[in-house]
C-alpha cells in the first residue's frame, strides 16, 4: 500500500545511507575475516609454505622462483658445496612451477611474515611479471590466492603498460578485478574448511621434495632431436650478443619494495638469473646494493647450455641441475668473500 | 545465469534500474519481456558475446546445443495467445472444446516430446523385452529445455481458465508473453496462475509500494539457503548416495536427512529469491513453501510443500477427474492418479513415479486413518499428536530416497552397476535400519550441524527473529545484512550446482 508519508527525496537519502552502511559493513567484515584466515590450501604451494612454517628455526637461506629454481637448485648440494668452500648455509628451495611475479612476490611476503629468526639470505629469481591467466589455472585457488590489493595493483599496472590491444587489456584487467573481489570477499574459504572437517578426503601423498629440502630434479631426459636445431641456434645467437634489458619502472619499484622488506626481516636479498634462452631477462638497472648472480649468458657458462644437461629447451635435467647448483655455490661464496664495501 | 551468481546481480541491477526509470507501463513490460528472454537464453547460449559472433558468422555447427529453445517458449506463448482469442470468439461449446484441446495437445505435446519421449520408448522396449519380444526401438538425442514443465503448466492454466470463463482472453500479446516469460519465475516457478498474475500486468507498478528492505532480506535468506546450506548438505548427500553400501547406519540416516535439507533449501531458497526479485520489480508471486517439514500429516505436507504445483494439480487435474465427488474408491483413484502424474511431472523416470505413488498411498492412508481415529479418546489423540510430525517427516524422507536415487555407475568403466530402483532399495534398507554394512562414517559434526539447522528452522517458523528484525532502523539492518553477506560468501562453495528444480 502506498505510504502516506512517502517522500521520494527522503527515501533516496535513506536508501543511500543504507547502501553505504551495507557496503561498509561488508568490506570491513571481509577484511576482518580475511585477516583471521590461515594461508589457503593452495595445491603444491601450501605444502611448501607449511614445510617452511614448521622449520623456520632451521633454515637461513631461501630460494624463491619458478620451475627453473624448483628443479635446478638442490639445497643439500648447495649447502655442502658452500661448506666445502668455507661458508655455512642451511638452505631450502621454496620455488615451484610457474611461480612468477607477482605471485612469487606475494609468496615471499607471506614467508617473511612468518618471521623466520635465522633467515640470512633470500635468493629471488628475476623473471618478467606474468599476469596471463592461463586456461589451466582459470578459477583455481592457485590463480586467486595472491590477489591482495598490492599484487593485484602490480598486475593491473603491468597489463596497462603492456603492448596488448586495448580490448585485451580491459578484458584481462576485468578478470583480475573479479578474482580480486571474489578472493577478498573470502568466497568459499569457510565452506572449504567445513568440508574438510566433515568430509575428510584421502590423505595427501607426501610431497616428493620433502627429503630434499624442497628440490625436485627433472629426470635425465634430453632435448629431443626435433628441438635440438632450434635450441642450438638460439644458444649461438645469445652467445654472440646478449643486449642488456633495463628493468621497467614498475618492475624496479616492485623489486625495491620487496628488497626493503627482506632487509627489514633481517636478511640479505640476492637476485638470481637462471640459465635462460630469453634475452629479455637480461635485466639491468635493478635496485642498488643487491648482488646479481647471473647465469643467463651461454658465453660465460657454456656447460649449462650443453644439450645433454637439458631436460627441455628451458629446463636443466638432473645432471644440469647438479652443475648449476655447484656453480651457484661457488659464485655465492665468491660474493661472501668479497669485502662488504665491494659486494 | 543462476540467482546466486555475481553476473545475475549485475543483470538484475540493470533490469531494476531501467524498469523503474521507464515511465509507461507498456515500456516497462517490453523491457522486462526482453530481459526475461535474455535471461532464459543465457541458460542455453553460453557466453552471449561469443554466441552473437557465432550467429553473425553463421557458424551453425558451433552453436551450443539447445540455442533455439527460446523459440519453443515463443511458440508456446503464441499458441496460447491464439487459443485465448479463439476461445473468446467461439460461440459454440464444441468450438470452445476444440480450442482447449488444441492448447492441451500442443502444451502437453511439447512436454511429452522433450521430457518423456525417450522415457516412453525405453519403458516400452523394456516392457516388451520382459515378454520376450525383443525390439530395436531407438531413442532420440533430446535435451530438456530448462523450465519447460513450469511454463507449459502456466500456459495451460491460462487456456483452461479462459475456457472455464474465469478469465477474459488477453487481447495484448505483450501481456500474455510477459506473464509467461516473467524471468524471476520462468525456469523453476513458482507456477503462477494467469488469474492471479495477469491483473498485476494490466496495472502500472508503483515504486512507493516496494518494500526494498524486506525484499533484500528475503533475497539474502534465499541466498543463504541455496548457496550455503543446500550446497553444504549436497556434499554430504552426494557422498552418501554415490556409495551408500560403504556407510554405516547413522551415516545412512544422515545422508538421507541431508538430502531432505538439500532439496528443501535448494528449492525454497530459489523461490525466496524469485519472490524477492519479483517484488523489487513491483510484482507479487505465489508463495511456494510454508515450513513443510513441520507438517503433522502428509495431507498437510502437500498444503505446505511446492504449494503452487499442488494447488495446480488439485485445480486442473484432481478436481476435473472428479475429485472427492464420488465413492471412496473413486476418490482414492483420483488421488493416486494425481500423485502419480505429479511424480512423473518431476522427471522421466520410474523412481519419480514411485515417489508420487508413495505420496498418493500415504494420502489415502491418512484419510483412512483420520476416519479410524475420529472417535478415539483424548489421550490417544494427544499421543498421536506428538508422533504425527516425526512420523510424517520420516515418511517424507523415505520418499526422498526414490526421488534422489540415480543409477550407480562403475567408477572406471561407467557401466551401470545398479539401476536407480536397486539403489533406492539399498538406501531404503539402510535408512530404515534393516541393513547397512559399511564402515564409512560422517562423524558427529554432521549431527551437530543438522541439529543446529533444525533449531534455526524451528525458531524461524515461530517468527522469533522477525519482530526483532523489524524493530531495527534501516541503517542497522543494512549493516547487519552486509556482515551477513560476508559470512554467507565465506560459506558459499566456489562452484555451485544448478538448482535441482531446473531439471524439471
Amino acid at each position: 500500500m502506498p505510504s502516506a508519508r512517502f517522500s521520494p527525496p527522503r527515501r533516496a537519502v535513506q536508501a543511500l545511507l543504507s547502501g553505504a552502511c551495507f557496503i561498509a559493513a561488508l568490506v570491513l567484515s571481509a577484511g576482518g575475516v580475511g585477516r583471521g584466515l590461515p594461508f589457503p590450501k593452495v595445491p603444491a604451494i601450501f605444502p611448501k609454505y607449511q614445510y617452511f612454517a614448521e622449520n623456520t628455526e632451521r633454515f637461513d637461506t631461501v630460494f624463491i622462483g619458478s620451475s627453473r629454481v624448483f628443479h635446478q637448485i638442490d639445497p643439500q648440494q648447495f649447502d655442502a658445496e658452500v661448506a666445502a668452500l668455507g661458508g655455512r648455509t642451511q638452505s631450502v628451495n621454496l620455488a615451484y612451477d610457474s611461480l612468477w611475479p607477482p605471485e612469487s612476490f606475494y609468496f615471499l611476503r607471506r614467508l617473511l611474515a612468518l618471521r623466520p629468526p635465522r633467515l640470512r639470505w633470500v635468493f629471488i629469481e628475476l623473471m618478467q611479471i606474468n599476469v596471463n591467466l592461463e586456461t589451466r589455472n582459470d578459477q583455481t585457488l592457485r590463480t586467486a590466492y595472491w590477489h591482495d590489493w598490492r599484487h593485484t595493483w602490480i598486475a593491473w599496472r603491468d597489463i596497462f603498460a603492456s603492448s596488448r590491444s586495448p580490448a585485451e587489456k580491459w578484458r584481462l584487467a576485468a578478470e583480475h578485478a573479479v578474482i580480486f573481489i571474489r578472493w577478498n570477499a573470502n568466497l568459499g574459504r569457510g565452506a572449504e574448511a567445513l568440508r574438510d572437517t566433515v568430509l575428510p578426503g584421502r590423505p595427501m601423498r607426501p610431497e616428493p621434495w620433502l627429503d630434499r629440502a624442497g628440490f625436485l630434479p627433472e629426470n635425465d631426459r634430453r632435448i629431443t632431436d626435433g628441438e635440438l636445431p632450434q635450441y642450438l641456434q638460439t644458444v649461438a645467437r645469445l652467445r654472440d650478443a646478449l643486449p642488456p634489458r633495463p628493468a621497467s619502472a614498475l618492475y624496479f619499484a616492485a623489486l625495491e619494495e620487496l628488497v626493503a622488506e627482506v632487509r627489514r626481516a633481517g636478511a640479505q636479498p640476492v637476485f638470481l638469473l637462471t640459465p635462460s634462452l630469453d634475452a629479455a631477462e637480461n635485466f639491468t638497472g635493478l635496485p642498488a646494493g643487491v648482488p646479481v648472480l647471473a647465469f643467463n649468458d651461454p658465453g660465460k657458462y657454456p656447460a649449462l647450455y650443453e644439450p645433454d644437461r637439458h631436460y627441455d629447451t628451458w629446463h636443466l635435467n638432473g645432471k644440469g641441475a647438479a652443475e648449476f647448483t655447484g656453480l651457484l655455490a661457488h659464485r655465492f661464496v665468491e660474493h661472501l668473500h668479497r669485502p662488504p664495501s665491494s659486494r | 545465469m543462476l540467482f546466486v551468481e555475481f553476473r545475475f546481480l549485475i543483470f538484475f541491477l540493470v533490469v531494476f534500474s531501467v524498469h523503474w526509470a521507464l515511465r509507461g507501463n507498456t515500456a516497462r513490460k517490453v523491457w522486462l519481456l526482453a530481459c526475461g528472454h535474455f535471461f532464459y537464453a543465457c541458460f542455453f547460449i553460453g557466453e552471449p558475446l561469443e554466441f552473437w559472433s557465432q550467429l553473425r558468422a553463421g557458424e551453425w555447427g558451433k552453436m551450443p546445443a539447445g540455442w533455439w529453445f527460446p523459440a519453443v517458449l515463443w511458440g508456446s506463448t503464441a499458441m496460447d495467445y491464439a487459443v485465448g482469442l479463439g476461445l473468446g470468439a467461439a460461440t459454440r461449446e464444441t468450438q470452445r472444446k476444440a480450442w482447449l484441446l488444441a492448447s492441451l495437445a500442443a502444451n502437453l505435446g511439447v512436454l511429452c516430446y522433450f521430457k518423456y519421449f525417450n522415457f516412453f520408448i525405453t519403458s516400452a522396449a523394456g516392457f516388451l523385452d520382459w515378454f520376450g519380444l525383443h525390439t530395436s526401438l531407438h531413442t532420440l538425442r533430446i535435451i530438456l529445455p530448462y523450465g519447460v514443465s513450469f511454463y507449459t503448466f502456466q500456459s495451460m492454466s491460462y487456456s483452461i481458465d479462459v475456457y472455464r470463463r474465469r478469465l477474459a482472453p488477453v487481447r495484448s500479446f505483450l501481456d500474455l508473453a510477459f506473464f509467461i516469460s516473467f524471468f524471476p519465475q520462468l525456469v523453476a516457478g513458482p507456477i503462477v496462475r494467469a488469474m492471479t498474475f495477469l491483473p498485476q500486468v494490466f496495472e502500472k507498478r508503483v515504486w512507493a509500494n516496494v518494500r526494498v528492505r524486506d525484499c533484500c532480506t528475503l533475497f539474502f535468506i534465499g541466498f543463504v539457503k541455496k548457496a550455503c546450506v543446500s550446497e553444504f548438505a549436497a556434499q554430504i548427500a552426494d557422498a552418501f548416495f554415490a556409495e551408500p553400501q560403504k556407510f554405516d547406519h547413522l551415516s545412512a540416516v544422515l545422508g538421507v536427512l541431508f538430502y531432505a535439507v538439500q532439496i528443501y533449501c535448494d528449492f525454497s531458497g530459489y523461490t525466496d529469491m524469485a519472490i524477492a526479485c519479483a517484488r523489487l520489480l513491483g510484482y507479487e508471486l505465489t508463495p511456494n513453501f510454508d515450513f513443510p517439514y513441520f507438517s503433522r500429516s502428509i495431507t498437510e505436507f502437500w498444503r505446505r510443500w511446492h504449494i503452487s504445483l499442488s494447488t495446480w494439480l488439485r485445480d486442473y487435474l484432481y478436481i476435473p477427474l472428479g475429485g472427492s465427488r464420488g465413492s471412496k474408491l473413486f476418490t482414492y483413484r483420483n488421488l493416486l492418479l494425481t500423485m502419480l502424474l505429479g511424480g512423473l511431472w518431476h522427471g522421466a523416470s520410474w523412481t519419480f513415479v514411485i515417489w508420487g505413488g508413495m505420496h498418493g498411498v500415504a494420502l489415502i492412508c491418512h484419510r483412512e486413518w483420520q476416519r479410524l481415529v475420529e472417535n478415539a479418546g483424548a489421550g490417544f489423540k494427544k499421543i498421536l499428536g506428538w508422533l504425527a510430525m516425526p512420523l510424517t517427516f520420516y515418511w517424507i524422507c523415505l520418499t526422498w530416497i526414490f526421488f534422489r536415487a540415480a543409477p550407480l555407475l562403475d567408477e572406471k568403466t561407467h557401466a551401470i552397476k545398479a539401476t536407480g530402483l536397486e539403489m533406492a532399495g539399498r538406501i531404503f534398507k539402510a535408512f530404515t535400519l534393516f541393513g547397512a554394512h559399511g564402515t564409512r562414517s560422517f562423524g558427529m559434526e554432521c549431527v551437530v550441524i543438522l541439529l543446529a539447522l533444525a533449531l534455526l528452522h524451528w525458531l524461524n517458523s515461530r517468527r522469533v527473529f522477525t519482530a526483532a528484525w523489524q524493530r531495527l532502523p534501516d541503517w542497522a539492518a543494512a549493516a547487519l545484512l552486509g556482515i551477513g553477506t560476508e559470512l554467507a560468501l565465506l560459506f558459499t562453495p566456489v562452484k555451485y550446482k544448478a538448482f535441482i528444480y531446473f531439471q524439471f
